[in-house]
């Protein structure tokens, strides 16, 4: 097409962990963002695409692999490269006008060309009006145009934009998105290309000229999809609906991959990262799609479109399920299990049951705990056992969160107890309040 | 809620000095020429600060607490400085963290009082006879009282910015030195100003204590309130400590009104809890002065003022130098500290009995803080239950707590002395005026936060009063009242020190414990035995720390806050 703006070759990221295993967050990465075209990185959260992103500005180092800019090796942070951050990063303590101001105070740029260039920059983004105002007095949707604006009044070649609109609500992000296209298309900026990482479909499908499909574990880019589409996108069009269709396609795709060996699913092993889904979400969707259709499958994109809710927040529910093998998930479509109809038709205390029975069978660490339990005197074992076993493979802060979400899934199931004040997993039925409790209670 | 100034693009032009603008000028070149007399004063002899010195002439008594309040500006300046320094330094550098935390830690667990025992023997040995170095000694000492909750806070606070600013910062390409004042310095901001307002309350009875300082065989009196209140203690004169005591409250007061409320309510501007006190009468008297806001609001700058503000600080700092420099070429050959010490061990017996004593003053301090508590909560569960009581109760209890404990002791000592009381009780009320203000001030701090719902619910089902302070206040009050048990721990041994041994009019009595002793030893310049207690009390207070009060921290935090 054109000109190649920044380039990278073979990058790879990786955390080393002393005394355990090192944890890969990108594999072997190669892409290249060209002259007037808005590129993607589309991924469930965890992907590893924000640290790809910070690799590409030159904000942090990859462990291999080269980035160029032009053409050129970088070192350290791109001059071309401006940012938009998720939670916008806006100083409370600064007013709009200073917060816009900043950005150019490391350029040694006299102080009224200064000012000249913020105010035109706040105009830009339609924020004139509000140069006095302090970020708190701003609701979310103004404090990310502040962004933008403190983004593009460096004159930015690229602007790299980390999940920019996913802490805004949604007619907030159709209304940033749809100028922020406006801006893009009418030139009103000197920006040559963006960078953009999104977990939401419909966004990605909606701005971007190309779409990198992001896999997990390690984060690899698993397709990459060209979008002929003109601006304004309707989403009502047949085009645009093939092309989320296929974003999907391609998505559960990415996952299936990965859960499977040839037809079956893949048993996970003992440090398997659990996906952090809440017990009630869980129940939720069994039911949800036991009563939508009792014997069919179901469109992954219509299940999202009917519960409103994101790729982030569908897939880690969706996997949560097929590990425990209440669901299983082919080409882009849900479908119960056996042991999933069963429990959606069961009474409360049943459905204790099946649950109970799913997690000893096909989650090895709970298996684990409660074999320990059995074997140890008093039934009682401390939390910090369990999680020195996690961190052998898993980070600190993935080990709690994983054991949290064991800890949740087991007390609904009442496999095991758990007393927050001192720690302890155990196999005292927690109903039963011992004569030392009921006094403090 | 607060005003907003509207912005406009051509305000840049110059409106006329105002009435106002005056006023505050007014108050401003009093302070200047405040300091500039307190700097002519500094290259004096210290000979000539003996008792006499001091005037009980109730007409002194203003210049008196402008010195008082100069050495608590000083003091502060330094801590400012000093935070910034190590502050960041710890955040900064793994290897200082290591080194200059638990070091604070241990300082922190020293009882003020028993640092200006050291200070006054460092800096009276490494300047002698000189009016600086016992000012300097008095100033240390206010600086310790102040200073380490300051380095502290500003430590987590820089520790705990964002990840994402520094990345800002780093796409923006910011030069280290704008990241610490446009980033750091910002967001250490409100903490800084909350524990600076904590630290210069509970320094004011360290200022008043460190005024009067043994030299060898000669007591120094600096001028100020604290040196006015000692003369008036020997000479019986009950009229000037009323004097002094009402002059305490004003400056107190004033102080508080004048830069405490204000900087709060410019924080709150930004910060996302809004403040009631926001529209504070000092903001507006200051937003009505013209001129003053140019000065203090960067974006509307003004040239010429700030030109004539630099001026005349350059020429007052020359001022200054100058007089250090005269002082600097009469400098004489510094002794070494504690050159007569030749034995450094005090004896076993000897250590043993300052830890008894030390024993008796920690169930002295414990005794006090279970009577604080029998007699603070029930009330301050009363006012914090009623908000608009507590809204305006709180200023009170704040000055109240902030009003040296060491002023009103004479008044207290007079009516001991004087009716032959059993000083070993009647001790505690004088520690109990001490701690008492903190453990009132956080029972209602914790009240005033409980969720309205929480006390609903007990309503809707019915909850005798017992059952209700039971389940619901008492827990939730839970980790405020322990923060107010630890600070107020603190105050009381810093008391025990101050009142375990006093003099009236010539008699004195004293109370069996490791205070008294400590100041007996200081008085009789036995700088070994001084230099023991506080290492015996420093142990004492730590021990109690690591074994009690963190533990105890820990359990309320834990059990009792919602939600960390």
């Amino acid at each position: 097409m054109s000109d190649i703006i920044i380039s990278v070759q073979n990058i790879s990221k990786v955390f080393p962990k002393p005394a355990s295993q090192d944890i890969s967050v990108l594999d072997n990465i190669d892409l290249s963002l060209r002259e007037s075209e808005i590129v993607c990185l589309l991924g469930t959260s965890g992907s590893g695409k924000s640290t790809l992103l910070r690799i590409m500005s030159g904000l942090i180092k990859p462990s291999s692999g080269i980035v160029s800019w032009y053409g050129q090796p970088i070192k350290g942070p791109i001059p071309g490269v401006s940012m938009v951050f998720q939670n916008f990063a806006l100083l409370p303590w600064l007013t709009v006008l200073e917060n816009v101001e900043l950005g150019l105070e490391a350029n040694n740029i006299p102080p009224d060309q200064r000012r000249k260039r913020a105010l035109a920059a706040i105009d830009i983004v339609g924020m004139d009006g509000f140069e006095s105002a302090y970020p708190k007095e701003l609701s979310g949707g103004m404090c990310q145009r502040v962004g933008f604006a403190r983004a593009i009044v460096v004159e930015p070649d690229v602007l790299f934009m980390d999940e920019p609109f996913s802490a805004l609500d949604v007619l907030t992000a159709e209304n940033l998105r749809n100028d922020l296209i406006d801006l893009w298309v009418a030139k009103k900026t000197k920006l040559k290309a963006i960078l953009m990482v999104t977990h939401n479909i419909y966004e990605a499908a909606y701005m971007a000229d190309r779409i990198l499909i992001f896999g997990t574990n390690p984060g690899r880019i698993m397709a990459d999809l060209k979008v002929d589409m003109p601006y304004d996108r309707n989403p009502d069009q047949s085009k645009f609906t093939e092309l989320v269709d296929s974003i999907y396609h391609h998505i559960t795709q990415a996952s299936d991959s990965f859960s499977r060996i040839g037809g079956r699913l893949k048993p996970v092993d003992i440090h398997f990262r659990l996906p952090e889904v809440e017990i009630s979400t869980l129940i939720g969707l069994v039911e949800t799609l036991h009563s939508e259709a009792p014997t069919h499958q179901t469109e992954i994109s219509d299940l999202a479109q009917e519960l409103h809710l994101d790729l982030d927040d569908l897939l880690p529910i969706i996997d949560s399920l097929q590990l425990l093998r209440f669901a299983q998930l082919r080409s882009g479509r849900v479908e119960l299990t056996f042991a999933g109809k069963m429990f959606a038709e069961a009474s409360l205390l049943d459905q204790k049951q099946i649950f109970a029975r799913q997690l000893l069978d096909y989650l090895p660490i709970v298996k684990h705990i409660h074999k320990r339990l059995n074997m140890k005197a008093g039934h009682s074992i401390h939390q910090s056992e369990i999680l020195m076993l996690l961190r052998q493979k898993l980070s600190d802060t993935a080990s709690e969160d994983v054991l949290k979400t064991v800890i949740e899934w087991s007390r609904y199931a009442e496999v095991f107890a758990f007393d927050v004040n001192s720690g302890h997993l155990s196999l005292d039925n927690p109903g039963e309040v011992s004569e030392t409790d009921a006094g403090t209670k | 809620m607060f005003r907003f100034d509207f912005f406009n693009r051509n305000q840049l032009a110059s409106p006329l000095p105002n009435l106002w603008d005056f006023l505050a000028f007014f108050v401003i070149g009093i302070l200047m020429i405040m300091i500039a007399k307190g700097f002519t004063q500094l290259s004096g002899p210290a000979v000539a600060l003996g008792k006499k010195s001091i005037s009980l002439d109730v007409n002194h008594l203003p210049y008196y607490a402008g010195r008082s309040v100069f050495r608590m500006f000083a003091a502060i300046s330094l801590a400012i400085l000093i935070t910034f320094l190590l502050g960041a330094l710890a955040a900064k550098s793994r290897f200082a963290e290591r080194i200059i935390i638990p070091v604070i830690d241990v300082l922190q667990s020293i009882p003020v009082l028993a640092f200006l025992q050291i200070s006054v023997f460092l800096s009276v040995q490494i300047f002698p006879h000189k009016v600086l170095g016992i000012e300097l000694a008095a100033i240390i000492a206010v600086f310790v009282a102040q200073a380490w909750n300051m380095i502290l806070s500003f430590y987590q606070s820089v520790k705990s910015v964002p990840y994402e600013y520094y990345e800002m910062a780093k796409v923006l390409r910011l030069t280290n030195w704008k990241v610490f004042w446009k980033i750091e310095v910002p967001s250490a901001r409100p903490g800084l100003i909350f524990n600076a307002m904590l630290s210069l309350s509970a320094s004011w009875f360290a200022v008043v204590e460190a005024e009067v300082i043994q030299v060898h065989q000669n007591k120094v009196y600096l001028p100020g309130i604290g040196s006015y209140i000692k003369v008036a203690q020997d000479q019986g004169n009950l009229w000037a400590i009323f004097y002094a005591m009402m002059t305490m409250l004003i400056v107190i007061v004033v102080y508080d009104q004048i830069i405490f409320r204000p900087m709060q309510a410019w924080v709150a501007r930004y910060e996302n809890t809004v403040d009631d006190s926001a529209h504070h009468w000092i903001l507006s008297f200051l937003s009505k002065t013209a001129w003053v806001r140019k000065i203090s609001m960067p974006t509307v700058f003004r040239k010429y003022i700030s030109y004539f503000i630099q001026i005349v600080s350059t020429a007052i700092i020359f001022y200054g130098s100058y007089h250090v420099l005269l002082f600097l070429t009469t400098l004489t050959m510094p002794e070494l500290p504690f050159k007569h010490i030749d034995n450094w061990w005090l004896g076993t017996d000897k250590i043993i009995i300052l830890f008894k004593l030390g024993l008796i003053s920690a169930c002295r301090i414990l005794l006090v803080l279970i009577l604080c508590l029998l007699i603070w909560v029930p009330i301050g569960v009363y006012i914090g239950k009623n908000h608009r009581l507590a809204k305006w109760m709180q200023p009170i209890i704040q000055v109240l707590a902030a009003f040296p404990p060491n002023v009103l002791y004479p008044m207290m000592m007079y009516i001991i002395i004087s009716y032959q009381l059993n000083i070993e009780i009647w001790v505690f009320p004088l520690i109990m005026f001490a701690a008492q203000w903190y453990i009132l001030f956080n029972t209602i701090a914790g009240m005033m936060v409980i969720p309205r719902e929480y006390i609903l619910v007990a309503k809707s089902l019915h909850c005798s009063q017992i059952l209700i302070w039971q389940k619901v206040y008492l827990p939730a009050i839970m980790p405020y009242l322990v923060t107010g048990l630890m600070t107020a721990a603190g105050a009381a041994w810093n008391a025990t020190i101050m009142a375990e041994l006093f003099s009236w009019d010539g008699h004195t009595v004293a109370a069996s414990g490791l205070g008294a002793y400590m100041k007996q030893a200081s008085e009789l310049g036995n700088s070994l035995e001084v230099a023991w207690s506080v290492i015996i009390m420093g142990f004492l207070v730590m021990m109690i720390n690591v074994f009690v009060w963190q533990p105890l921290y820990q359990i309320a935090t834990h059990r009792f806050m919602s939600k960390e």
